[in-house]
């Protein structure tokens, strides 16, 4: 049912849906829900750990997403299509998303990585439902006329038109002040403890420390910290976390008017250096030989880097399912949960706000998005 | 703000600096920010969001408002470097200018 | 190209206390790598006594200067490799905890002929030193040139041979620092304008009781603190003082100008062209909340502490907080304090009770030192107490406006903090997130302590809960190009010998 009365009481009324996780994923469905008429109930823990949304390095990025997965690289596309809709309806004060679209670039720094990303992007484009997304090869020619700093050592590259950056601060931030201000949302600032159905009182019980959330329907949003709950709610959150290590340099002047997919540089003019790819369980810290990596790279990249200085380095842990694709999941076991987790929180912002928000509200979350649902993996989950 | 700042004592300054292209003599137990102070300079630089000033606040290492160009290195604590001969100094880049010449 | 190198122990901070370490451990036969930002030892307390020319009179007095002397010679001993003027840029702790656990630190050393050259230290321990700052007073135009720290002043008449001169020099705050500063310019012939007594009154009764018992308690324990403290007040005495100052404000076009504030009821103005500002002293924590050790909020001192034991060991680490860093407790202290913890590092790396004619001689040495420093805290704790419940932190509201600037790097104002705190972001780091507070070159030095305890003033909560600011490298904004200078390809030999500079000594290692 749509349009509850909010619950401002100590939890007597019942939200239409409760959504776990208030970071980019969280925030962003809690908000298409509310502007389609649920009241929501969003909970927050407020936990520094683990935050993957406060690491994040800010792509709006389409190539090269689902390179077999025709459904995942359709749905970075219409997000990255949506974005700057999106960012206007999150206004511009205190937290703007600083959203800049115009197409990316990923550079070739040799034949080699020319030569893989010629066959990678053949593959996408030979297939009988393409993904190439648009993306096309581009010389040292027309990648100098695109991004005028590039260094000598640049061969070319691929471009995506779809391709942008964003703030991800500035997008979390926004997409708070939204929330804390629209009357159907009550955000809950706790850690949810547990997540019971039960059909009493209200269909979903969610307790924390100083009390109780009830809700109609509930949301696993919450990256690392679903993986406790799921498994109640009939869930399958089979994420794992992947460091990756960003360099965020000091303000330099404009010098790069693209996203160059491991170089960046924001709209308050500070330079984002990336990434790697770790295995290394709950370890958000940094390493010199990544840095080393990082800098030595971004350095070969745009040469005038060598004079910036780096303000700070840290390690974000992703949020990443076996496949690296989406897990978008209604329980069959308990009607009512459902599961959304994927690890590229900011470009699929904009469908989370949209789309996304729209499948949940008409509890048609798993019908509509059939290639994200964990029975991909093959086994199921064991019932709590 | 000339004349904030007094030299203590009498003794002669022998150590032989550029500040902003200008030859400077300074004093053997300066730090360049000493120095500058002494020059009458209040702030050796913009600051980096453009809006609000960039001052020495603390002058030992912690605020990080004394940056400037020191010997061609951008947002060297002026604090913390001590004056030498032939040092070079320019004021005025709480920003840097990534430019092209890398 | 990174130069590595092994040694036994590393020292960061050469003020007293990392001094007193050093002397310990140089002495005991160990290879140490001190490391210090400053260009010359002495920290802040002994600030330009090595570089003072000979000639000049000393500031601090002569037997201060002898003192500061005879330990700066630890940094010159046989297996001390001193590192002056080089900057932290990280700390890591390798490999396994306990005591085969290895510390590396990663430092830019002073600019040479061939630029700022980067290191990596490994070593078997590792000595904080870091001493304490100022916590900065939050008003609006506090960032003007022109308005720094009493420190600030401090450290221009001590290195550099300033003093400030002519009209409109005012001191605003509270404190030991801001007399002995007051006392110090008088005595230099600066005639300063005013002193602005920014805390509030002490008016409660039950307050004004357990000051005079603090008081009572400091005295029985040290009676020279009534003469030292006396002599202090009295300097201030021909000065204009304003007492229970609220809503101070600077002002000024480019420079500041004019004070502007309100005593006894009365709003007032003053020309001002320098405003030297103090409210207590705070460790500096950056290396240790970098190592992600435990802090504990330290009520008195209103600031976060790192949690040691009484020799200053972090639990089972290889890691010692020496000196003020580890809570303010004043220059004679430090000295005995990273003399203990040498003594007790010393005693770590070798084993408790190894059987070696060098480790039997450390532990009746180690013994009577921990009693002459307990002696020595006992006497001089309850004046720091005293001193603490006398110039409390001011309360954040006192000054500080909406408008007024909490985080000087990023110019985040207190009204784009209480924002963010009523927009969701209930703590410290999420206030950090959603404004960029701490983000900026000082990497959080100057606002880390002010956002804790406006998040903890907002939230009702404590310090603990409110949360402090995560601190990740670089310690220091440093050049991409200080990373990659000479950069060769893996495998090659290092530079200069040809073989790893492995700088342990058998001594430590105990071999017989």
């Amino acid at each position: 049912m749509i349009g509850g009365p909010l619950d401002t009481g100590t939890g007597d009324r019942v939200a239409d849906i409760a959504i776990v996780g208030a970071g980019l994923v969280g925030a962003a469905l809690a908000l298409g829900c509310a502007r389609r008429g649920a009241s929501v109930v969003l909970c927050d823990a407020g936990e520094d750990r683990f935050h993957a949304s406060a690491g994040n390095f800010g792509l709006v990025w389409v190539q090269g997403k689902g390179q077999s997965a025709p459904a995942y690289a359709r749905l970075s596309r219409r997000s990255a299509n949506g974005w700057a809709d999106f960012a206007r309806s999150l206004g511009d004060r205190h937290g703007a998303p600083d959203y800049a679209g115009g197409g990316g670039i990923k550079i070739a720094l040799s034949e080699a990585e020319l030569e893989s990303y010629t066959t990678a992007l053949a593959r996408m484009h030979n297939q009988p439902d393409p993904t190439d997304n648009d993306t096309r090869l581009i010389d040292a020619h027309e990648l100098r006329e695109l991004v005028p700093a590039v260094g000598p050592e640049a061969l070319g590259g691929t471009f995506c038109p779809h391709d942008g950056h964003a703030d991800p601060l500035g997008t979390l931030h926004a997409l708070h002040r939204a929330l804390a201000r629209h009357p159907r949302v009550r955000v809950v600032r706790a850690r949810i403890e547990r997540a019971v159905a039960d059909g009493r009182v209200a269909p979903f019980v969610l307790e924390h420390r100083e009390g109780r959330v009830r809700a109609s329907r509930v949301v696993l949003a919450a990256g690392h910290g679903a993986t406790a709950l799921a498994p109640g709610l009939g869930l399958d959150a089979r994420v794992r976390p992947q460091r990756g290590q960003i360099v965020v340099t000091e303000r330099v002047p404009p010098f790069l008017p693209l996203a160059c997919h491991s170089v960046r540089q924001s709209a308050d003019g500070t330079v984002l250096l990336g990434d790697s790819k770790e295995d290394v369980d709950f370890d958000d810290g940094t390493t010199p030989p990544a840095l080393h990596a990082i800098l030595s790279r971004a350095v070969r990249c745009f040469p005038r880097l060598a004079r910036v200085r780096v303000a700070r380095s840290w390690g974000a842990l992703r949020v990443l399912s076996p496949d690296g694709l989406p897990i978008y999941q209604d329980s069959t076991r308990v009607p009512g949960a459902s599961l959304v987790t994927c690890h590229s929180g900011v470009t699929l912002a904009a469908a989370h706000a949209g789309e996304v928000a729209d499948a949940i509200v008409d509890e048609r979350l798993g019908e509509r998005y059939p290639s994200f649902s964990p029975a991909r993996f093959g086994s199921s989950v064991a019932a709590a | 703000m000339s004349g904030v700042w007094r030299r203590l004592d009498g003794a002669a300054a022998s150590v032989d600096v550029t500040v902003d292209g200008r030859a400077v003599k300074a004093f053997a137990d300066e730090t360049v920010a000493t120095l500058l102070l002494r020059l009458g300079l209040d702030h050796f630089g913009p600051h980096p969001k453009g809006d609000a000033a960039l001052a020495p606040y603390c002058l030992m290492g912690t605020c990080f408002g004394c940056l400037c160009t020191i010997d061609d290195r951008p947002g060297s604590q002026a604090c913390l470097e001590p004056v030498i001969d032939g040092l070079e100094i320019v004021t005025g880049d709480g920003a840097p200018s990534a430019e092209a010449s890398a | 190209m990174t130069r590595r190198e092994v040694r036994d122990a590393v020292v960061v901070g050469a003020g007293p206390a990392g001094l007193a370490a050093t002397a310990v451990l140089a002495a005991q036969g160990l290879s140490v790598r001190l490391i210090d930002e400053q260009s010359a030892v002495g920290g802040q307390v002994w600030r330009g006594v090595i570089t003072r020319p000979a000639d000049a009179p000393p500031l601090s007095g002569a037997a201060e200067a002898r003192r500061a002397h005879a330990a700066a010679a630890a940094s010159r001993r046989a297996g001390v490799d001193h590192a002056a003027g080089a900057s932290v840029i990280d700390a890591r702790r390798s490999g396994i905890d306990g005591p085969d656990g290895a510390i590396e630190m990663t430092w830019l050393a002073a600019r040479d002929a061939g630029g700022r050259v980067m290191h990596d230290t490994r070593a078997r321990a590792l000595v904080i030193a870091t001493g304490a700052m100022e916590r900065p007073v939050l008003f609006p135009g506090a960032t003007l040139p022109g308005v720094m720290g009493v420190g600030a002043v401090q450290s221009a008449m001590k290195r550099g041979g300033l003093v400030p001169d002519g009209p409109g020099v005012v001191l605003a705050g509270h404190g030991p620092l801001l007399q002995l500063t007051l006392s110090q310019l008088r005595r230099l012939g600066t005639a300063v304008e005013a002193v602005l007594d920014l805390a509030p009154d002490v008016s409660v009764p039950g307050e004004r009781a357990a000051l005079a018992s603090d008081l009572a308690r400091a005295l029985r324990a040290d009676p020279a603190l009534l003469a030292r403290g006396a002599t202090l007040l009295a300097a201030g005495r021909r000065t204009r003082r304003y007492r229970c100052v609220h809503e101070l404000r600077a002002h000024g076009e480019r420079a500041i100008e004019r004070i502007s504030f309100v005593a006894t009821g009365v709003r007032r103005e003053l020309p001002c062209r320098l405003l030297a500002v103090h409210d207590g002293v705070v460790p500096n924590v950056q290396i240790t909340r970098l190592l992600r050790l435990e802090h504990r909020w330290q009520d008195g001192q209103q600031a976060f502490v790192p949690v040691t034991d009484a020799a200053g060991r972090v639990s089972e680490l290889p890691i010692w907080v020496a000196g003020d860093g580890g809570g303010i407790a004043g220059a004679p202290l430090a000295t005995l304090r990273g003399r203990l913890a040498g003594l007790d590092l010393v005693r770590a790396l070798r084993g408790v009770g190894a059987s070696t004619a060098s480790a039997s001689d450390t532990v009746p040495e180690l013994d009577a030192c921990e009693r002459r420093l307990h002696r020595a805290i006992d006497r001089r704790l309850p004046a720091r107490r005293f001193v603490d419940r006398v110039y409390p932190a001011l309360p954040i509201d006192r000054h500080a406006t909406p408008d007024t600037i909490v985080c000087r790097c990023e110019a985040v104002t207190l009204g784009a903090i209480d924002a963010a705190i009523a927009a969701g972001a209930l703590g410290a780091n999420r206030v950090k997130t959603f404004t960029r507070c701490g983000m900026g070159a000082c990497q959080g030095r100057l606002c880390a302590n002010a956002l804790t305890r406006i998040v903890a003033d907002r939230l009702g909560v404590a310090p603990d809960a409110a949360g402090a600011l995560r601190v990740r490298p670089p310690l220091v904004p440093t050049l991409i190009g200080d990373y990659l200078a000479g950069d060769r390809a893996v495998g090659e030999p290092l530079a200069g010998s040809g073989h790893a500079d492995t700088g342990t000594s058998p001594v430590a290692r105990g071999v017989a």
